[in-house]
């Protein structure tokens, strides 16, 4: 009981002095220290981004916009000529959490899960931008791949090297509070695939005008045997479109705001987007296609997130016999001020065997930009069984 | 003599190059003089200086007034880019900019363009 009140007092002391922690001793991530610009220009909560940080992400991790002439002007003209960086782009986040769960031993783990992580991204000059994540906690890689721009003069972005293809209108980190959505990491009998899966392969995107996006690629399928093998002779294809209708555009640029008349257009986003996915994998010789749709709407600092998946297999458990599969997500976040955002979250979805729906409200509160604490209830029903916690996190980047 | 020529030529090069308007200090704590400044543009700035720095310093915005570039995105900052930073403020979460707030720093922005120019 003692070391319990011990951890209790340890974790209060830890968040009491992280209010009381003086503002400007921030740390700030890779990109920030690059351009000498405060997290809020990319997140809202981070990783959560908001408009410009998607334009900045979908442009490679290059300054979307018109550049200066005078923006040549750098520290080092030699490194700027040959390519590199002036500094050398390495960031670090940590999570400890902490988890209530009335049907697991212990019911309160105070230090549920541990996790430490190192990023380095950046840009070539305006030419290619890169991005790769290990894990310290697990000892693994995540995506790691360069982002080519304009290669050979040709007016798209082409990337190669392991990630995640764009399908969904939110990449699986892109969110404020803990647990990763359900809806993108469904799986269907035995088939390993996961929407939201690093995966070799390569990607060609392109922005139309300012406010379309589309991607296409060609990744290796999930035909791998246990020594890293290929035993099929596939690949997995997909395509993705999205529509940026009203707000920022991906190129960075505010929308047309009169300053003399007030219009609901001058605070409203609305993003749409599709994509379809063709693929096979080998543990159950199971070829499968995927289809969504998904749509955005954002009113100030109320964000709507509405998303469709449906799927088939033709042979997902290896016995002949091809599955439906579908997913709902409905998902509404509100920024109140600047630095805390309430979020809840309904799924539902159906992988042909069983039913699951999940209910998750959060809230997450930034102490400093680069630090935020984070509590979330997660009721989930998987058919009959249901699982109920709450999981409180601090969350650090630097 | 050729000493003390060469120490305040070395001091003058020294000083930050906010040539145009005239500044007050520097870093996070400069401030534009506004000494000769119509009536109207002296509130215009005590009303940029209470809004503007509720998120950044001033610095930000002078050393756009003076360069002609953005000093975070690199872009050009001239007569045709300061209403779309106004619009970007003016959407930014809890800015607290109203549509009024932004046609007077804009409005303020563009004299002081004009006045860098000089």
């Amino acid at each position: 009981m003692k070391k319990i009140a011990g951890a209790v007092a340890a974790v209060i002391a830890v968040l009491a002095f992280q209010v009381v922690a003086p503002g400007e001793a921030q740390a700030i991530p890779a990109f920030a220290r690059q351009y000498n610009t405060e997290c809020k220009t990319c997140h809202t909560i981070f990783p959560e981004r908001n408009e410009f940080g998607e334009a900045f992400e979908k442009n490679g991790f290059i300054w979307p916009g018109k550049k200066s002439p005078k923006q040549v002007q750098q520290k080092n003209e030699a490194l700027f000529l040959s390519g590199i960086p002036s500094e050398i782009p390495i960031s670090f986040m940590g999570t400890h959490e902490a988890v209530y769960n009335k049907d697991s031993t212990p019911r309160l783990n105070l230090f549920g899960t541990s996790e430490f992580e190192m990023f380095t991204a950046g840009s070539f000059q305006d030419k290619a931008g890169w991005f790769a994540e290990y894990n310290f906690s697990d000892g693994a890689t995540g995506e790691i791949y360069i982002k080519f721009r304009n290669p050979l003069n040709v007016p798209v972005f082409v990337r190669a090297g392991n990630f995640k293809p764009v399908l969904n209108l939110w990449k699986s980190n892109n969110r404020a509070a803990l647990e990763k959505m359900d809806y993108i990491q469904m799986k269907v009998g035995k088939s390993p695939f996961k929407i939201n899966s690093a995966r070799e392969g390569v990607e060609v995107s392109k922005i139309f005008g300012s406010r379309i996006f589309a991607a296409a690629g060609a990744l290796n399928s999930n035909t791998d045997d246990a020594d890293g093998n290929p035993t099929r002779d596939s690949n997995d294809w997909y395509i993705h479109a999205q529509a940026r209708l009203s707000g920022t555009d991906y190129e960075g640029n505010e929308p047309e705001v009169s300053l003399d008349s007030d219009s609901i257009m001058d605070f409203l986003t609305i993003t749409v987007g599709g994509f379809w996915y063709s693929g096979s994998s080998q543990v159950v010789a199971n070829d499968f296609s995927k289809a969504g749709i998904e749509a955005e709407v954002m009113y100030r600092t109320l964000r709507f997130r509405l998303g469709f998946t449906k799927g088939n297999d033709d042979n997902p458990n290896g016995d002949n016999k091809s599955l439906e599969s579908s997913s709902w997500l409905a998902q509404a976040s509100y920024l109140i001020g600047s630095d805390t955002m309430v979020v809840a979250r309904y799924e539902s979805l159906d992988n042909g065997a069983k039913e699951t729906t999940v209910l998750a409200p959060s809230v997450a509160h930034n102490v400093l930009q680069n630090v935020k604490v984070v509590a979330e209830y997660v009721h989930k029903k998987v058919d009959s069984a249901r699982e109920d916690k709450v999981v409180g996190a601090i969350v650090y980047a630097f | 003599m050729k000493q003390l020529i060469a120490i305040l030529i070395v001091l003058v090069l020294s000083m930050p190059a906010y040539a145009g308007i005239k500044v007050i200090g520097g870093g996070d704590n400069i401030e534009i003089d506004t000494a000769g400044f119509p009536p109207n543009m002296k509130s215009a700035y005590d009303l940029m200086r209470m809004k503007c720095r509720k998120c950044h310093s001033l610095e930000r915005a002078i050393v756009a007034i003076q360069t002609g570039v953005a000093p975070i995105s690199g872009g050009i900052f001239d007569k045709g880019a300061t209403a779309a930073y106004g619009v970007k403020m003016l959407r930014k979460p809890d800015s607290n900019m109203t549509k009024p707030d932004v046609k007077i720093v804009v409005g303020l922005l563009n004299f002081l363009l004009d006045k860098a120019e000089q």
